[in-house]
């Protein structure tokens, strides 16, 4: 009796922390800059998004919408012009004006290991026509160059002026015109933000903000079951079913711009890890009949992968963007699991008893990728390949796969439009055309490469669009890579919370909305 | 006694040196930092300028040469992931960390000393029994396992503790710490009480096995028969008898709290110095880690130091000489 007493006396004095018109967020990977110019990770540009806006942002479903700019049109081939928005103060009070575009641009370039330069380095001319006018110009036409600024986020000049990184983890620097001002950052822990009350845009519901950084999956939903988080996002799969039977919680899913998809190495005429069911290498490589890689696909079962082993968090793909994404093939579907299908192309190529290969796959990045990994490995004994797999960690990972030591390896790639996933991707590798940086297939098409080079050079929308979908097409029916399914990112919170999901993952404060 | 340190000083910095060049192989052996931190948009060309601006395209022999003559002026480079010096960074998380592992410490030796006493005393007690089990359980329980248990008791069923972060904290002489608020002391108590229990049953296990010891030792006797005091004989000969092997053990494990809370830095997501590594070898953070493993050394090259000067304290016999 007495003990209960004291217990109970001990609850009501430590309160669970009941709050107000305060937000938690637990976030889940840790957050390693303030400088919204150094590194493109996604939790530093989730953070940035609140101090900072861009020239143009994206919706919901990863489409352009204006940002900081009104509107903008291509002038000729070569030069953009943007309107930018009148009235907008940065949170010291100054005006934002063409000049803090201008000298934002700039910085990217100067920033030691700046990973922001890709989405700058192609303008060669910046012309301010007036305070609210600028004009933009690339050597070559460039179609990307709206999309591009979607990433560079607008610092102020007065106060970022000669800035360093650190003075953007003190706060000293961190003046944007965003939803939120700048509070605190506390490396590791947390991060503070409070509303920006003359924001341009929607204003936050939120009078204050807290991130917490909480990278462990459990500790991050017993954040949100203890009471100590309102949001939570990155939710295991395994915890969804948990999640949804728990009547004081609430969750938000939507198809993720993160696509995984398979490289099968064309390019080596002995790829890594394969050869006979003896060990032994092969006359020649198998991935480059195209009934091999047809075969390899059919063999996969994308519904049962995203039913059984994702819990419903994917969407099994047929393209390397996902469906709301720019460039989208409508046209083209999820290849039906046929394994009869897959074992007569496979004696039809020469292979009636299957090969031996190694799967290469990380461990550590994507949701679940060892044990798809595993799946799909078993999916591919049945119709009598013998497959070993090979799971790494992110960081050993792509430096191997980079140098070509994998033939057949799993990757997942987000991208704010067809045509730019397929240069990375699929595109014939060419240092001097910025082509293929990332085609571990060394797959090469001069037809998808004419195709991307029209639609990058196109700053028609539409027509670019077609070009686009027209490469898709193309390189997904030559099965240049086997695509497997697409994320469907999950975020949950405590009732009667709600939250507007989104497919380029991001957890924006501002978008909770209490209901 | 001067001697000692010197000798102990020069071994160190042999130490760090090797240490160094074993780290720094390693890293470059996993795989390059520029893979994981490059923009995925990048073109071959971006690549090209991100390895070289951070000196990666240089023979491992130069990179490694130049880090040694900035690290001998106290500069041990920049991150490449959170663009700051590294030395600043780790420093910053320390305190963190030294908090946690003092806590623990704390916690293992005020608990463990009486419980191990009277477990020594009393072997044959129901009390002396129950604590002797509960050592053994200390032993074998997984940290994060633990860890997560006491999140899922206090902080989700009971709703007492907070599960995650460290608080708010009060500058002590420009150090940020959290013990000095109600707040800041609930958010310590479910990590250090994780990081603590090893340490606990280890305490415990070294004081219950020495007060064993000593009891049949001829000077307890001689006491014994002297007709001093049970309270005498325990406080004064056998914990003074005692302590020699219990603060070595303390010594070496806290360097190994500090050093490696990483799970239950992660698992409650306390902002120190092991989940600062954990982190930075995952993005191959190469100064940061190598930075972390000098500080690691150095900090244990100084506990070891303590623990010496300290059995010259406690046992008359011991003297800290060349032949020690």
């Amino acid at each position: 009796m007495r003990l209960a007493r004291i217990l109970v006396a001990a609850a009501v004095l430590w309160p669970g922390s009941a709050q107000t018109a305060d937000l938690r967020i637990g976030l889940a990977a840790d957050v390693t800059s303030m400088d919204p110019h150094f590194l493109n990770l996604q939790p530093n540009v989730n953070v940035s998004w609140h101090v900072f806006d861009a020239l143009t942002h994206v919706d919901e479903n990863a489409r352009l919408i204006p940002g900081l700019a009104e509107s903008w049109r291509a002038l000729d081939a070569t030069t953009w012009e943007f309107r930018l928005r009148r009235g907008v103060r940065f949170h010291d009070g100054t005006e934002f004006t063409a000049e803090d575009a201008v000298f934002s641009i700039e910085r990217t370039l100067l920033v030691a290991n700046g990973q922001f330069r890709p989405f700058t380095q192609r303008i060669t001319g910046k012309q301010i026509v007036d305070a609210h006018t600028l004009r933009l110009r690339t050597a070559t036409p460039y179609a990307m160059v709206p999309y591009d600024l979607d990433s560079v986020f607008i610092v102020s000049r007065k106060a970022a002026a000669g800035a360093r990184s650190e003075d953007f983890d003190s706060g000293k620097a961190m003046i944007g015109t965003g939803p939120f001002r700048f509070g605190r950052f506390s490396r590791g822990d947390r991060i503070e933000l409070a509303r920006n009350d003359a924001y341009w845009g929607q204003k936050s519901p939120w009078e204050k903000v807290v991130f917490r950084i909480v990278p462990n999956d459990p500790a991050r939903l017993a954040g949100l079951l203890s009471g100590e988080l309102d949001a939570i996002e990155q939710i295991p799969t395994a915890d969804l079913p948990r999640i949804r039977r728990d009547p004081g919680l609430e969750t938000a899913q939507k198809v993720s711009w993160r696509t995984l998809f398979f490289h099968l190495d064309q390019g080596h005429d002995r790829p890594a890890g394969v050869g006979d069911k003896a060990g032994r290498p092969l006359a020649k490589n198998p991935f480059r009949d195209l009934r091999v890689r047809q075969a390899l696909s059919k063999a996969i079962d994308r519904p049962a992968i995203a039913a059984r082993l994702m819990d419903g968090a994917a969407l099994p793909a047929s393209n390397l963007v996902s469906p709301p994404v720019f460039g989208y093939a409508t046209d083209l579907l999820p290849e039906p699991y046929d394994a009869e299908g897959a074992k007569r192309l496979l004696a039809a190529a020469g292979y009636p008893d299957g090969f031996a290969m190694t799967l290469a796959a990380p461990n550590n990045r994507y949701v679940n990728d060892e044990q798809i990994a595993q799946a799909v490995a078993q999916m591919l004994s049945r119709v009598g390949l013998q497959v070993r797999v090979e799971a790494l960690p992110i960081n050993t990972y792509l430096t191997k796969g980079r140098k070509g030591e994998f033939g057949f390896a799993l990757l997942g790639w987000g991208s704010f439009s067809g045509d730019l996933a397929l240069r990375s991707l699929v595109a014939t590798a060419n240092p001097d055309k910025g082509f293929g940086a990332f085609n571990w297939s060394g797959y090469s098409s001069a037809r998808v490469d004419e195709l991307l080079e029209r639609a990058f050079a196109s700053v028609e929308e539409k027509r670019r669009e077609a070009l686009a979908r027209e490469a898709m097409r193309l390189a997904m029916r030559d099965y240049a890579v086997i695509p497997l399914h697409h994320q469907v990112a999950t975020w949950a919170m405590r009732k009667p919370l709600a939250y507007s999901p989104r497919s380029d993952e991001f957890t924006f404060a501002h978008h909770f909305r209490p209901q | 006694m001067l001697a000692h340190i010197v000798r102990r000083v020069a071994q160190s910095i042999a130490v760090l040196a090797a240490m160094s060049v074993l780290v720094f192989a390693a890293v470059y052996a996993v795989g390059n930092p520029v893979d994981i931190l490059v923009n995925p948009q990048s073109d071959q060309a971006d690549i090209a300028r991100a390895t070289a601006e951070l000196g990666l395209d240089r023979p491992l022999a130069e990179q490694y040469w130049r880090f040694l003559g900035r690290a001998l002026r106290g500069d041990l480079g920049r991150s490449f992931a959170f663009n700051t010096p590294a030395i600043g960074l780790i420093l910053e998380r320390l305190p963190a960390t030294i908090e946690l592992a003092t806590a623990a410490m704390l916690l293992a030796v005020s608990l463990g000393l009486p419980l191990g006493l009277w477990a020594g005393l009393k072997p044959e007690s129901a009390a002396g029994k129950t604590i002797l089990a509960g050592s053994t359980l200390g032993y074998s329980l997984p940290t994060f396992w633990l860890g997560l248990m006491l999140i899922m008791v206090f902080s989700v069923w009971l709703g007492w503790l907070p599960s995650s972060g460290r608080g708010p904290t009060v500058d002590l002489l420009g150090v940020p710490v959290s013990f000095l608020s109600a707040e800041g002391l609930r958010h310590l108590v479910l990590p250090a009480t994780s990081l603590a229990l090893f340490n606990l049953a280890l305490v415990i296990r070294l004081t219950r096995d020495g007060t064993r010891d000593a009891l049949r030792q001829d000077y307890v006797r001689f006491a014994r028969a002297k007709g001093l005091t049970e309270r005498r004989i325990v406080s004064v000969h056998v914990l003074g008898n005692i302590l020699v092997p219990i603060v070595t053990v303390a010594g070496v494990e806290f360097g190994s709290l500090i050093a490696f809370a990483v799970v239950t830095e992660s698992i409650f997501a306390w902002p120190g110095m092991g989940k600062l590594l954990i982190d930075s070898i995952g993005v191959l953070d190469r100064p940061v880690i190598v930075g972390y493993l000098c500080i690691v050394v150095t900090l244990f090259v100084a506990i070891n130091l303590c623990v010496d000067l300290l059995y010259a304290c406690l046992d008359p016999r011991v003297r800290l000489e060349d032949s020690a």
